[in-house]
């Protein structure tokens, strides 16, 4: 018994530590963002900033944060009007999965 | 405690989107049945005089007509629609979710928009062509009423649908009067301005639910 303890105890720490060290996309914005991302691969820049109600300065401070991070590419795309499309990386896609795992695990300890 | 305001917050945000993307999406249906159908009414008013200038047969040239509206028309529907990532969290009512309807509700609705268009190729000439707007007003009003059920209001469907039911009136009354080339001509513009202005207020109705502010 005190033995499984341990072992949850254990796997319980690694899931504290994993969320610590991706502090950066647990924090609002970011979050919805990479969630947003998650699901719907790539959103143009626009539509990013109207659904958050960010203005365009604190949006691209955010995602040239997750950017740095490897977690988004930006790339400029031409269609009847100038577009800016954030994607979401492989990085970003693995990172987000594990992070919410981890978030599972951590909120199922709460009875 | 603060992750479950993160994350309630986030799924929020998330549904805001999706609801944009679906709204957006019937707007630019509306939009492109709103400029294909007034083209493949007025092809069909001037066929004879299109054919003979082109150089083929009427018939031929109808038959175009029909098959490029409906493979451009269903073909365009069915992109748009299954473009929209179906994701849909956990902000809805438990019922709204585990419904049958609301899982189905675009294959019933596809079916019933498909079934009513049948109809029009049993109505004999001339009044095949206003028949579009009454079995199309059917559609409108009957997908409002379908979707206020599943997915919320869609007043456009709804205003669309009423717009081609009155207008059907005068314009039956043109053919009774022996006006063909008049009705038909009023049966285009009538689509249109019905379609079109419909998938505008759809348009501007998901920027509103894009900002927050329905």
């Amino acid at each position: 018994m005190d033995d499984e303890r341990d072992t949850n105890d254990i796997s319980l720490t690694s899931y504290h530590t994993l969320l610590r060290k991706n502090d950066d996309i647990a924090r609002q914005p970011r979050f919805s963002i990479m969630f947003l991302l998650y699901l719907h691969k790539s959103i143009g820049f626009t539509e990013l900033q109207r659904v958050l109600e960010l203005t365009p300065g604190n949006l691209d401070h955010h995602l040239k944060k997750l950017k740095k991070m490897g977690y988004v590419s930006i790339r400029k795309a031409i269609s009847w009007r100038p577009l800016t499309i954030v994607e979401i990386t492989e990085e970003g896609i693995a990172i987000f999965k594990k992070y919410v795992a981890a978030l599972r695990v951590i909120l199922q300890t709460i009875d | 405690m603060e992750a479950v305001d993160k994350i309630s917050e986030t799924f929020l945000i998330v549904d805001r989107y999706t609801d944009y993307l679906y709204r957006k999406a019937w707007g630019k249906v509306l939009t492109i049945w709103g400029i294909l159908l007034p083209l493949a009414i007025i092809m069909f008013t001037f066929n004879a005089q299109i054919s003979s200038t082109l150089d083929i047969e009427e018939p031929f040239l109808k038959f175009i007509t029909t098959t490029l509206t409906i493979l451009l028309g269903t073909g365009f529907t069915l992109y748009i629609f299954l473009s929209v990532p179906k994701v849909k969290l956990g902000t809805k009512k438990e019922e709204e979710e585990t419904s049958i309807l609301s899982h189905y509700h675009g294959v019933v609705m596809g079916l019933m928009w498909f079934i009513l268009f049948q109809i029009p190729n049993y109505v004999i000439e001339p009044f095949n062509i206003v028949s579009y707007i009454i079995v199309s007003s059917i559609a409108l009003i009957s997908s409002y009423v379908f979707l206020q059920q599943v997915h919320g209001k869609y007043k456009e469907l709804f205003i669309s649908g009423i717009i081609l039911l009155i207008s059907s009136g005068p314009l039956l009354l043109m053919l009774f009067l022996d006006l063909r080339t008049l009705a038909n001509i009023a049966t285009a513009i009538v689509f249109a301005y019905s379609f079109l202005s419909g998938g505008l207020y759809s348009m501007y109705i998901a920027g509103k639910i894009l900002d927050g502010s329905v």
